[in-house]
């Protein structure tokens, strides 16, 4: 999702003024002008300084005849195994950390790995072995010569 | 300094040989897959540092980054894809090279300028870290304030993107530091509830999904298959000597310059290669054979990188504020090994400090005969499709993220941070300075309150003192320059037709 300088700088400015007005319900130091306040406003003026800086520079750049659309989306976004992939990729990551601390690290990843490895297009005589594989040697290395407690699922409980 | 019977016998055990060995292959392997940069290596790396002793962790980051920079040139010099963003400077004079069937001149000029601009590098490191540890141990707040920002003005001059962009990545950088307990008051900021947030973004995971998670998006959507021809290559070793011996003022030239560019915040091994590579071009007695396959660019470049890296490690150890990412790591790294970057850190950790170095020294010697054997294996990890590689690469970065904290919500640190430096970097905001923020933002926030506690809120305090004032001066400076050449600049450019 690639925005032009306005729609950017209309977005960051934005964000600023959020931070600075959240940052304002912030407690007082007493007898001290600094408090937690201050850092952080300082940062959110830096974003609204910012954000109108690339939203003038559009336009000034738009008076000399430039244009550009407020949002270009990527071109893979046309690709449907493209868009595919990178949402499975996402899905993994979020199934991951919802998952494991039900099923486990070993039955998660070997179904993760697995339906990536399809989704990817690899070759199954790769897929098969290494989803398998790959879980078991990363549960051994960290949780037995690293010592990670890695979340505990049926097979864990069937092979540790 | 301690004796070097105490720093030899800390480094030459088998715990650590076997970790460096095993940590320069991994560095070769990674970095010579185009895609794979060095700070990712490194990031994947650190779950595993924390379960090592001082010496073997920290030798690890610094050997796998080492390699990985060298390893970046061989898809350079084979595909024409530069395998690490420190390769991209001199990738086409490389491939020239091998067009014209001497690849083996590229890659044995790139292997051993490596090997010995990182020794130069090491030794130079050594040098002069103590020298600026020596001066740096009367800093007081107001130095280590204006350290840090001349450190991020410096990381947002050298970005190649626009002055706005930069200065927007530096404070997403620094937005991030501020999440977390204050702390001076103890009050949380921006955690919105979340427990696990009080602490801080955790900065492991934050790095692993900023450099890793966002090129697997990026590799998955655009750039799944790419298929690689097989290059003959000849005798490696016989070329090296002759590069040795027709480029050695180069070598020691490029090194020593990429050392000191190593060492600003923000300047790293990719920066240090463009510039020595022009620098090489324009002393050069045959500029005009430059971009055609001549191995002169490519003896300057390639041990500037390498050089550079060990030069990013002088302001970690000194001051705490890393040279470039890989080394914004390692200082997480070394605290956690109970090292604390300080000028007195040659005091308190002079054996641990000499050790590192040691096997820095030594992971560089080992470059050259592992180097060969990953050119001669380069055919076989190139030819791993990237299609299985990608899943590997996004399960190792869960289980790492994972494995720094032993909690679950460091994986969605890293998702989180991953898609933000994913539509950065779509956007043209360089990620760099945004790290650099993240790492920088805590030390910048303390050294202000104490300063502005100890002058109770008097401005003319920042400049007061001889370094400070400097260092202020400086800082402020360049940002004059930077928003002034960017408005003169926008001034100046003619209307598009």
């Amino acid at each position: 999702m690639k925005f032009n300088d306005f729609a950017l700088g209309l977005i960051v400015a934005a964000f600023g003024i959020a931070v600075i007005l959240h940052v304002r319900t912030f407690p007082d130091m007493a007898g001290m002008q600094y408090g937690p306040a201050f850092f952080p406003s300082l940062i959110g003026g830096a974003f609204v300084a910012i954000g109108a800086a690339l939203a003038l520079s559009h336009l000034f750049a738009r008076r000399q005849g430039e244009r550009s659309p407020l949002v270009v989306l990527p071109e893979w976004i046309g690709s449907r195994i493209a868009v595919a992939r990178a949402v499975g990729v996402l899905v993994a990551v979020v199934a991951f950390a919802l998952v494991t601390p039900y099923a486990g690290f070993l039955l998660t990843t070997i179904v993760i790995t697995a339906a990536l490895l399809a989704l990817m297009g690899a070759d199954w005589r790769v897929t098969l072995p290494l989803s398998v594989v790959l879980p078991f040697v990363l549960s051994y290395v960290f949780s037995t010569t690293l010592r990670v407690p890695l979340p505990r699922g049926p097979l864990e409980r069937l092979f540790f | 300094m301690s004796g070097f019977g105490e720093v030899f016998s800390l480094v030459f055990q088998w715990n650590v040989l076997g970790t460096v060995l095993f940590a320069a292959m991994y560095g070769l392997f990674v970095g010579a897959i185009p895609g794979l940069t060095a700070t990712m290596s490194v990031a994947l790396l650190v779950p595993i540092t924390f379960f090592l002793d001082p010496v073997p962790a920290v030798a690890a980051i610094a050997t796998a980054s080492a390699t990985a920079i060298f390893a970046g040139d061989i898809p350079g010099a084979l595909l024409r894809i530069p395998g690490t963003p420190a390769s991209a400077a001199y990738v086409d004079e490389a491939y020239a090279l091998t067009q014209k069937g001497e690849a083996e001149r590229a890659l044995a000029t790139s292997l051993v300028t490596a090997s010995l601009g990182g020794l130069i590098g090491v030794a130079l490191l050594a040098v002069f870290a103590q020298q600026l540890a020596a001066v740096a141990v009367k800093f007081s707040s107001v130095e280590y304030f204006w350290l840090g920002c001349l450190g991020l003005t410096s990381a947002v001059a050298v970005s190649s993107a626009s002055l706005p962009k930069g200065a927007l990545a530096l404070f997403i950088g620094l937005f991030i530091s501020t999440i977390g307990i204050d702390i001076a008051t103890g009050h949380p900021r921006f955690t919105f509830e979340q427990m696990d947030l009080l602490d801080g973004v955790s900065f492991i995971p934050a790095m692993i999904g900023m450099f890793a998670l966002s090129q697997v998006l990026r590799t998955v959507t655009t750039d799944l298959d790419t298929i690689v021809p097989r290059v003959p290559i000849g005798s490696l070793a016989g070329e090296m000597v002759r590069v040795v011996r027709r480029y050695w003022v180069n070598i020691i030239r490029s090194a020593t310059f990429g050392n000191v560019l190593g060492a600003l915040p923000g300047a790293g091994a990719d920066i240090a290669a463009w510039i020595a590579y022009s620098l090489s071009r324009r002393f050069s007695k045959t500029p005009e054979k430059f971009g055609k396959g001549h191995p002169e660019g490519l003896a300057d470049a390639g041990s500037a990188n390498n050089s550079a890296v060990a030069g990013a490690w002088t302001p970690a150890l000194v001051f705490g504020i890393p040279g470039d990412t890989v080394t914004a790591i390692a200082i997480g790294v070394l605290m956690l090994k109970g090292i604390t970057p300080s000028p007195r850190v040659f005091v308190t950790d002079g054996t641990l400090v000499y050790a590192i170095f040691v096997a820095f020294a030594l992971a560089n010697l080992l470059l050259l005969p592992l180097g060969m054997l990953a050119i001669r294996a380069s055919r076989y990890a190139l030819s791993i499709p990237k299609r299985v590689l990608m899943p590997i690469i996004l399960v190792f970065c869960v289980i790492g993220a994972y494995a720094v904290d032993n909690t679950l919500f460091s994986v969605w640190v890293m998702l989180f941070l991953g898609l933000l430096a994913y539509v950065m970097e779509e956007n043209g905001i360089p990620i760099a300075p945004a790290i650099l923020g993240i790492v920088l933002g805590k030390v910048i926030e303390k050294n202000f309150l104490i300063t502005m506690l100890k002058t109770q809120g008097d401005p003319i305090g920042f400049f007061d003192r001889p370094v400070a004032g400097v260092l202020g001066a400086l800082t402020l400076a360049l940002w004059a320059y930077l928003i002034a050449s960017t408005v003169w600049r926008g001034l100046k450019r003619p209307a598009v037709e």
